[in-house]
């Protein structure tokens, strides 16, 4: 029988666990969660084959993301072999859908002989802002294991309805969800309704990051790495990584009626698709285009420019579809033909 | 035999011998891996898998021009691979000894 085994969000995080004096293995949860399918009814192999196909790509390449899944669910499957499991997350958005997705695994395991156990925190004394455990070094994240409580019944039940509603065709259900009473998860309620307000505008068609990234350039500005540092700084509940904000800018960018224009190139560039130094990426300037003001402004939908083609948990968003949108105003969703 | 020395099955296949003592070093990538035991994509892959299936395997995300994923040895790996090395020396101690007792 083996120690303790601890799964938390990501690298930076997963090093400082490897690195720290709390012991044991460690395996980092790499996924981002609100960006691509999750597709309703899969088990967790299948999902994985469905969640590389979406992340590989000209940087990443498809076996070795298939392969990096793989292994993280096999040694997911190895927990009956410890004697406690403890998952390391914090607050935001993309830590709460892990949360989900990991204890909706842990509801059916056999694990009757390993103790399974949370640390889910959203400060840390003398860290401000604190965005996330990764910025806590060894010594800092080692004090935390006294904050581990055992993970109850009612939350294994709670997370395996909250990852269903996540994975369904009908975002509604996360609506429905979020009437539960959810004080054993005391972060997830903020965190997915900050998850509905991607969904597309009721009022101009863009999902809140894109509106973000928008109003920022409209009001001066114009570098992609400032922006992405900008973007962070209006969220409470984060999720996104450079990656994946940077995708959100091509979407906006390099499309047939863009709503932004950058130059030096027309078109965004970003790595790691592109083996772009450094300086040339920090050099581009991204600008309004005339549909992107009016689209900012209101007064024309987004969708009426922008061909809509892409997931948030298990809804496909496409155009020529019914489309959820959220309403801001009424605080839900709604389907528009 | 009474207290026979016992070899842990997941390191006791000659492939899975050669890469716990590659991981127990240092990290390394598949592709370094896959040239350092010149075996396939396949075969490398299923005895990762089952080094992870026992908890034996860490993985580290690096951010380089092209991201890429290193594997080493997890804190259990590296206990189990030290006792799986003691286990086996006290095996060809014994083989030794015999051996020695059965030329007299």
């Amino acid at each position: 029988m083996k120690t303790h085994f601890h799964i938390t969000n990501g690298d930076a995080a997963a090093d400082a666990l490897k690195q720290s004096n709390i012991g044991g293995d460690v395996l980092p949860w790499r996924d981002p969660m609100v960006d691509g399918p999750f597709p309703t009814g899969l088990d967790l192999a299948a999902t994985s084959r469905i969640r590389a196909d979406y992340l590989s790509g000209s940087a990443l390449a498809h076996d070795q993301v298939l392969r990096d899944f793989r292994l993280r669910d096999d040694h997911l499957a190895a927990a009956a072999n410890y004697d406690a499991v403890t998952l390391w997350f914090e607050h935001d958005l993309l830590d709460q859908l892990q949360i989900l997705q990991v204890l909706d695994w842990f509801a059916d395991a056999e694990i009757s002989h390993t103790r399974l156990g949370i640390i889910c925190v959203d400060a840390f004394p003398g860290i401000l802002p604190f965005r996330g455990l990764g910025q806590l070094d060894p010594a800092q994240i080692a004090t935390l294991i006294d904050r581990r409580v055992p993970v109850t019944p009612a939350q294994l039940a709670l997370a395996q309805a909250g990852w269903a509603a996540f994975r369904s065709s009908d975002p509604r259900e996360i609506e429905t969800y979020l009437q539960r009473d959810l004080r054993v998860f005391p972060f997830m309620k903020a965190a997915l309704l900050r998850y509905l307000q991607e969904f597309p505008s009721a009022s101009n068609g863009l999902g809140r990051t894109d509106q973000q990234i928008l109003q920022l350039i409209s009001d001066g500005m114009d570098r992609p790495g400032r922006l992405f540092g900008a973007n962070m700084e209006l969220e409470t509940s984060l999720f996104l990584g450079d990656w994946s904000f940077f995708q959100h800018i091509h979407g906006l960018c390099n499309v047939r009626q863009p709503l932004l224009h950058c130059d030096p190139n027309g078109e965004f560039r970003s790595p790691p698709e592109l083996a772009l130094p450094a300086a040339e990426f920090l050099q581009q300037r991204l600008s309004l285009t005339e549909s992107g003001r009016e689209v900012l402004a209101g007064a024309v939908d987004a969708a009426a420019y922008l061909d809509f083609d892409y997931w948030l948990g298990g809804v496909h968003i496409i155009s020529g579809k019914p489309l959820f949108r959220w309403n801001a105003a009424a605080g839900k969703l709604e389907l528009s033909q | 035999m009474k207290h026979a020395p016992v070899l842990d099955p997941v390191f006791h296949q000659t492939l899975r011998t050669h890469i716990a003592a590659l991981l127990s070093v240092r990290g390394y990538s598949f592709s370094e891996l896959k040239s350092a035991l010149d075996v396939t994509d396949g075969n490398l892959d299923a005895h990762l898998r089952k080094l992870s299936s026992a908890g034996y395997l860490h993985s580290r995300m690096i951010l380089a021009e092209r991201p890429k994923t290193l594997y080493d040895l997890s804190p259990s790996g590296k206990r189990a691979f030290a006792d799986y090395l003691v286990a086996l020396k006290a095996i060809i101690k014994i083989a030794s000894a015999k051996t020695r007792l059965a030329r007299r």
